[in-house]
């Protein structure tokens, strides 16, 4: 139980180990940067022999409380030369830690082209030739898996991966058996093929242990029994998370035209009442609710079909509507859901590939609003055409090519559909992020605050970072958190009840505090200073025009935040 | 009469359970949380017999409304 599986792409050697002490009572995003800061060189080149890919359960993955079992993924980013972690949903973490495994690492590279993807079976690994799978998208490679192994959990790259895009992501399959969970963000897809592995497939299934039942049992009950009642359980299995659009677009900060507006003329067209209805309307495949794993009873996802109900793309979610939609003036659901799935094919994330786009149409590449355009360059990140390599290597890239210098990033990723000029929280979270932009590193966006107004959002900022690294190392989703909210013991009862161990809501929240502090240190030892967490000026010097705002949260205001992370 | 619940987190830490007298039969539920003083950016969605419906959606008589806290986004 709680073993190490650790990958050499070189010797093609496959050990298992004890997993250190340290490193048990931690998991998810926090013993990747346990792991990260103790094996990899923070300088190394991302895609070179020193970087190590690592996939790490949460302290609650494998076992069936809703919600519980995401995928963590983590490196050293492409995208942005600092440490990364990524998580999804999907049944592949829940399979691997059912198999008694805490982390996979992966490292080195091999000396030879051969590509591999690495089985997973009981106290068994092997890597297995993959280079007949090599150019394949994501759905034709977990097909070909499933056929091979029909019960097999699968989490893979596509060709985005392969080309050791910047924006690749790394996709896992949901329930249905369809990769359409994305570790998205950081170009952890690039990392894992500059290691030319292109799937890692978990074969065998076992039930988790659990220490002790009876406590479990209890605490599960309790647990199920606040999610089941939460209101904003109702609110996530009938708008899912594309509710957001409306209020962000509320709050005027949702981006329009490469972040040039807040407020979408057309936000009625991609609003979530309109995804339920539309979904509704056309039947067939279609569906307002779904869980991407086992056992979630929260169902977040959806299932957006075409006009014969046949699937285009399961789910549509707020931050590809966001960025894929209004970001590039498109308000047409059909033509959203399919750029995101060629984005899901290809292996590329939706966040990144909208941005990108967006600053190519404002450097004339194309129209906003021209949905056939946007589409043909989602289309050309996919046949790897010189524009569309440039693209598939993020935004930051793609404003350099092209001479544009709105360009909505921070330290090389881009940012999510929360325009940091009018939610200023966010915008703190985006700057102060080893991560660079990622709302999922602490959103705001949910706090009764005066999103406009400069003071306090530090500090809110700063807590919901905190709270945020408890729920990712222990590989739980953030929806479900927000149903728990701070009832901390409740996650010490399962953990404890899961471990057979007596930790306290302390110790949770010195997980917390570590998490964060091992990855300011990574990226400082990468060399990353105070000044490097910062907005950019096309958003500290240019107006939001509907709010007439900038974002001007003071510098020492942000730098604060990393020395009392830091300390 | 139509029967609201407004969720925990919406207004305050608590659920709100009203009986609203509709007088005016063109009321669209953005007219009703106006009246109901509600803060729209404090909203994450409403349904209207259950479900979702767009803020111009016009109330009948005998409806039951649910107003959800704010959700985020994926």
């Amino acid at each position: 139980m709680d073993k190490t599986l650790r990958i050499n792409v070189r010797t093609k050697e496959a050990t298992y180990e004890n997993t250190p002490d340290e490193y048990l009572k931690t998991g998810g995003r926090g013993l990747i940067a346990k792991i990260l800061l103790k094996e990899v060189k923070p300088t190394c080149e991302p895609l070179g022999r020193n970087n190590k890919l690592i996939f790490a359960m949460g302290l609650l993955t494998g076992t069936n409380a809703s919600s519980a079992s995401r995928v963590c993924i983590g490196s050293k980013s492409p995208l942005t030369g600092g440490i990364k972690e990524s998580n999804a949903g999907g049944i592949t973490a829940m399979r691997l830690a059912q198999l008694g495994l805490k982390a996979i690492i992966i490292e080195d590279i091999p000396e030879d082209d051969k590509w591999y993807y690495i089985k997973v079976e009981k106290d068994k690994c092997t890597l297995e030739p993959a280079d007949q799978y090599v150019g394949m998208g994501t759905f034709e490679f977990c097909q070909e898996m499933l056929e091979k192994y029909p019960d097999s959990a699968v989490t893979c790259i596509g060709p985005a991966g392969e080309r050791q895009y910047s924006a690749a992501g790394i996709a896992t399959m949901d329930k249905d058996k369809k990769p359409n969970r994305y570790s998205g963000r950081g170009g952890l897809g690039a990392v894992m093929g500059s290691k030319k592995i292109k799937g890692i497939v978990v074969i065998d299934k076992e039930p988790i242990k659990i220490a002790d039942k009876k406590k479990y049992k209890e605490a599960l009950k309790e647990y199920t029994s606040i999610i089941n009642e939460a209101p904003s359980t109702l609110g996530y299995k009938t708008l899912g998370t594309a509710a957001t659009a409306r209020l962000s677009n509320s709050l005027g900060g949702l981006p329009v035209n490469n972040f040039s507006s807040g407020e979408f003329k057309e936000i009625e067209q991609i609003s979530g009442e309109n995804l339920y209805k539309v979904i509704q309307e056309r039947g067939g495949e279609g569906k307002t609710s779904h869980a991407c794993m086992p056992g979630c009873i929260i169902q977040c996802s959806n299932i957006y079909p075409d006009k014969e109900g046949k699937t285009i793309v399961s789910p549509l979610e707020y931050e590809t509507i966001g960025l894929l939609g209004s970001n590039l003036g498109i308000a047409d659901f059909d033509t959203i859901a399919k750029m995101n799935s060629l984005c899901n094919d290809i292996g590329i994330d939706t966040i990144e590939t909208g941005a990108a786009i967006g600053v190519a149409m404002e450097g004339g590449i194309a129209k906003f609003g021209d949905g056939e355009a946007a589409l043909r360059l989602v289309k050309e990140i996919g046949e790897g055409t010189i524009l569309g390599r440039v693209l598939g290597n993020g935004a930051v890239i793609t404003g350099k090519v092209l001479g544009v210098i709105n360009v909505p990033a921070v330290n090389g990723q881009a940012m999510p559909a929360y325009d940091p000029r009018a939610i200023k929280g966010m915008g703190v979270t985006y700057a102060t992020s080893p991560m660079g932009a990622d709302h999922t590193y602490g959103s705001t966006l949910k706090a009764k605050i005066e999103q406009t107004s400069t003071e306090g959002q530090a500090e809110l900022s700063k807590n919901t970072q905190k709270n945020v690294a408890i729920i990712d190392s222990l590989g739980l989703c953030l929806f479900a958190s927000g149903a728990i909210g701070n009832n901390h013991q409740l996650l010490v009862d399962l953990i404890n009840a899961r471990h057979g161990w007596d930790m306290d809501v302390k110790e949770l929240k010195r997980i917390s505090e570590e998490t964060i502090r091992d990855e300011h240190r990574f990226n400082e030892l990468a060399g990353f200073s105070i000044e490097n967490y910062r907005i950019p000026e096309a958003f500290t010097e240019r107006e939001l025009p509907n709010l007439k705002s900038k974002f001007d949260v003071r510098d020492e205001d942000l730098g604060q935040v990393i020395v009392d992370f830091k300390n | 009469m139509i029967k609201i619940k407004i969720a925990m987190g919406v207004i305050d830490e608590k659920q709100y359970d009203i009986d609203y007298d509709l007088i005016d039969k063109d009321i669209t539920l953005e007219d009703l949380i106006a009246d109901l003083k509600i803060n729209k950016t404090h909203i994450g969605g409403i349904l209207l017999e259950g479900k979702p419906k767009r803020l111009d959606e016009k109330i009948k008589d005998n409806s039951e409304i649910y107003i959800l806290p704010l959700l985020g986004g994926g």
